[in-house]
């Protein structure tokens, strides 16, 4: 099996399979454009990448390699399992700096599964909250004004249950 | 340019001269690359290019910021953190991702069996950062020709022609879509031409048919 | 006439609202003369109009009075040209253009820059009001806040927010805020999810202002609208954003059940040994409808309570003794629905409209039974699409003997209309994004 050499902000280099790098659409579009040949062992840097989260992001490629490519079309969507594998629920059971930078990471990579994995973890983590406990969640500032706050509950006062 | 309150982050500037490292590592790589092309090695250029876009991709985003945008309207109350990552480097940015993408295009038409889909794709990718890029809409124009949509090609190359109206290569091209779809259009009127006698011919079994009752 | 009283309290600025005076601390002549014109005019109106034309100057008044106390730290000639800067645009506002243009040129006289001193002041700028217009003029202050707010509120954009929100406190790590606006776009997709969570949605946007603004972008929205009427959604004059479709235009709810609860007496049996004696029974049964974004309706008729049922109504595929699961139309406000039964070997569910063969054995020669239903979608003031009238419900049904079908239809007058109820559990856990 042919390697490839990717190489991390941080300088680390991850020498890996090309199956489990060609998870990343970004990685697969430049091998396939060289067309099979080694590309000079040369390594590839991805400055947007640090070397903790390119291992996890390699980890999970890893485990996924096999994985039949996802359908395009919307009917076979509805009918695959879409609710995350244990692995997966597993692998995002991080803290939230990583959760982002693994976002972050499979965005610039171009890793849809992963992408869809992480974002639907962290949408869970917001769905059911209410915006105090959002904020606390996330340590976010609430820079509404007391009238401004009272003015966005009004325009969504569709939803509040008597 | 040294921000008077203390950012959660670390310094803008920190983040700048990052930024501008990733953009000069870029053109390096850029330059490597048309090296390689001179030197008709093709796919060293193309692994050059490819490491020069991922040098400057996502790189106005660290953070979320988007810190090539110069104008600086922000909601009331959210700290101005002014990043003078400057027109000059978002130009660079632009240059850097235009050349690479085209010279990407212009290598996998060397090849031997192109790609001609993804050569269409990084024009593209040019056109959407300059409308107006000649070779961009040349190289679009030789992509779908290849691709056997040749009104969309001929339409390609027309516009590359605007700038200059004589050149070889575009009405070279542009001849070889006219033939080919004049081509088309002859197959198709055989087609239609021998539907329509097989037609005729079917009407009248049908009448004997008839006459047969 | 407006206008007049206007000019009227601009020259009183310093003074009391609504009283006349004499006394103009202005130090520009021309301004005076013009003062003292429109004094005079003032006068001869205000002997044949109505009493009720002095709240105006009132009303005015007051926030003449707002006006000049911001000015106070100015000088009085910035001042006045505030005011009549102030003037001009209620003038119009109110649609005086000539008035407006009056005082404009007035304090452009007095200050040549006014203009941009005053965006400097308020952030006032010309809005569609989404309170009454006839009724601001009369409140005051308040209700120019509220306004203002909507206005502001409007007007803040993606396109000019540059990060998304703030941390409270100092983190190590990366905070959400590291996510660049299109990544929690997604995210927040990802929140509606495909089972349209848009209560989680309106959550978020109650966080902080660069989430509000998020929560407003119109691309989610028009996803939104599309799921629930299809991809050939447009925007109409009736309904020209979609956010406002969505809360204007009748639509199903695909977050709980509509449930209805019905109760009725039935006599018991006579007790053998007191002949005198005969129980009553009050029997309690619910009906509940839950519907899908993609077209499918579930009805089931049970004596269970909702706590112990709507867990088992979560998925399309819940098989609950008795239900009856089909697909469902909604035009405007009326939603039709074509259910049936489901088998319960066949593995297929009983999805399709028209079946063809019946594999299981027939009981009492009935082949097959199709049940019609239909809606009117209403409800209460804001809550729209909570409460479904029954307008018509009617069983066909076929016997294996003959291939036409009887139907039956049911009597309305003991059905109660359904109301809706939020699960929580429904939109707990997102599977597919919007």
């Amino acid at each position: 099996m042919p390697n490839i050499k990717l190489q991390s902000s941080d300088g680390e280099v991850f020498d890996v399979d090309v199956d489990v790098a060609k998870q990343s659409i970004t990685i697969k579009t430049m091998l396939e454009d060289l067309g099979m040949d080694e590309d000079d062992d040369e390594a590839i840097p991805l400055p947007n990448v640090n070397s903790a989260i390119l291992g996890k992001v390699l980890e999970w490629c890893q485990f996924h390699k096999d994985d039949p490519p996802p359908p395009e079309d919307e009917e076979n969507r509805e009918k695959r399992t879409d609710d995350l594998c244990g692995f997966d629920i597993d692998f995002l059971k991080v803290d939230q700096g990583t959760l982002f930078e693994l976002i972050l990471a499979a965005n610039y990579l171009d890793i849809k599964g992963l992408l869809d994995a992480s974002c639907k973890t962290v949408a869970n983590m917001i769905k059911g909250k209410t915006p105090e406990e959002i904020r606390k969640t996330f340590n976010i500032k609430n820079d509404f004004t007391p009238a401004e706050e009272e003015q966005v509950r009004k325009e969504n006062s569709w939803c509040e249950e008597k | 340019m040294a921000e008077a309150a203390p950012l959660d982050d670390g310094d803008l500037s920190k983040k700048q001269a990052i930024a501008l490292k990733r953009i000069d590592q870029g053109e390096i790589y850029k330059q490597e690359g048309n090296m390689c092309y001179r030197e008709k090695n093709y796919k060293k250029a193309i692994g050059k290019y490819h490491r020069a876009l991922l040098q400057v991709k996502d790189v106005d985003r660290q953070d979320g910021q988007q810190m090539l945008k110069g104008m600086m309207g922000g909601v009331s109350g959210v700290e101005d953190r002014s990043c003078q990552l400057t027109a000059t480097m978002a130009e660079r940015v632009k240059e850097l991702e235009m050349s690479c993408y085209n010279n990407l295009a212009a290598c996998l038409l060397h090849d031997t069996n192109p790609n001609y889909e993804r050569v269409k794709e990084y024009c593209q990718n040019v056109l959407k950062l300059d409308e107006q890029n000649r070779k961009a809409w040349y190289r679009q124009g030789v992509a779908l020709y290849h691709l056997k949509d040749y009104e969309e090609a001929q339409d390609c190359l027309n516009r590359a022609r605007k700038k200059v109206p004589k050149d070889p290569d575009i009405l070279r091209y542009l001849n070889l879509c006219k033939e080919a779809l004049s081509k088309q259009l002859q197959a198709e009127k055989h087609r239609y031409q021998g539907m329509f006698q097989k037609m005729a011919e079917g009407e009248e079994e049908v009448i004997e048919m008839d006459d047969d009752k | 006439m407006d206008n007049i009283a206007n000019v009227i309290s601009v020259a009183g600025s310093e003074e009391e609202e609504g009283e006349e005076d004499e006394e103009s601390s202005s130090s520009s002549p021309p301004l005076e003369e013009q003062l003292s014109n429109f004094r005079q005019q003032w006068k001869e109106e205000l002997m044949s109009t109505k009493d009720g034309e002095g709240q105006v100057a009132h009303g005015r008044g007051r926030r003449r009075r707002k006006s000049s106390s911001l000015g106070e730290n100015s000088s009085s000639l910035e001042d006045k040209a505030y005011s009549l800067f102030m003037q001009g645009v209620h003038a119009e506002r109110d649609g005086l253009m000539f008035e407006a243009i009056k005082f404009y040129r007035q304090a452009v006289q007095l200050v040549p820059d006014i203009e941009n001193k005053i965006q400097n002041i308020t952030g006032f700028e010309d809005y569609e009001s989404e309170e009454d217009s006839e009724g601001s003029v009369y409140e005051g202050d308040e209700d120019d806040s509220i306004n203002q707010l909507s206005s502001q509120l409007s007007e803040m954009n993606i396109n000019s927010i540059r990060v998304s929100c703030e941390k409270e406190f100092p983190q190590k790590g990366k905070h959400i805020s590291a996510l660049p606006i299109e990544l929690l776009l997604l995210v927040f997709r990802w929140v509606v999810a495909s089972h349209l969570d848009l209560r989680s949605l309106e959550q978020l946007s109650m966080v902080c202002r660069g989430f509000y603004v998020c929560a407003r972008d119109v691309e989610i929205w028009r996803l939104v609208c599309q799921r629930i009427w299809g991809r050939g959604v447009y925007l109409t004059k009736d309904y020209p954003a979609w956010r406002q479709m969505f809360l204007e235009r009748p639509h199903l709810r695909f977050d709980g059940v509509y449930i209805c609860r019905t109760t009725y007496f039935r006599q018991g049996e006579q007790s053998f040994i007191d002949q005198f004696y005969r129980p009553w029974h009050m029997v309690e049964y619910y009906r509940y409808i839950r519907v899908f974004p993609d077209g499918v309706i579930m009805m089931l008729t049970s004596p269970e309570q909702p706590k112990d049922v709507v867990s088992k109504l979560r998925w399309k595929s819940a098989s609950v003794e008795g239900i009856l699961k089909g697909h469902y139309r909604l035009v405007d406000n009326i939603l039709s629905g074509v259910l049936q039964r489901e088998k319960p070997k066949d593995s297929e569910g009983s999805y399709q409209r028209f079946k063809r063969r019946n594999r299981n054995n027939n009981v009492s020669g009935v082949k097959e039974q199709t049940f019609h239903v239909e809606f009117n979608l209403t409800g209460p003031g804001r809550c729209n699409n909570t409460k479904l009238e029954w307008l018509h419900y009617s069983c066909e049904t076929w016997y294996s003997a003959s291939t036409v079908a009887s139907v039956s239809e049911f009597d309305l007058s003991s059905f109660h209309p359904l109301i809706f109820s939020r699960v929580k559990s429904y939109t707990r856990a997102a599977v597919l994004p919007l």
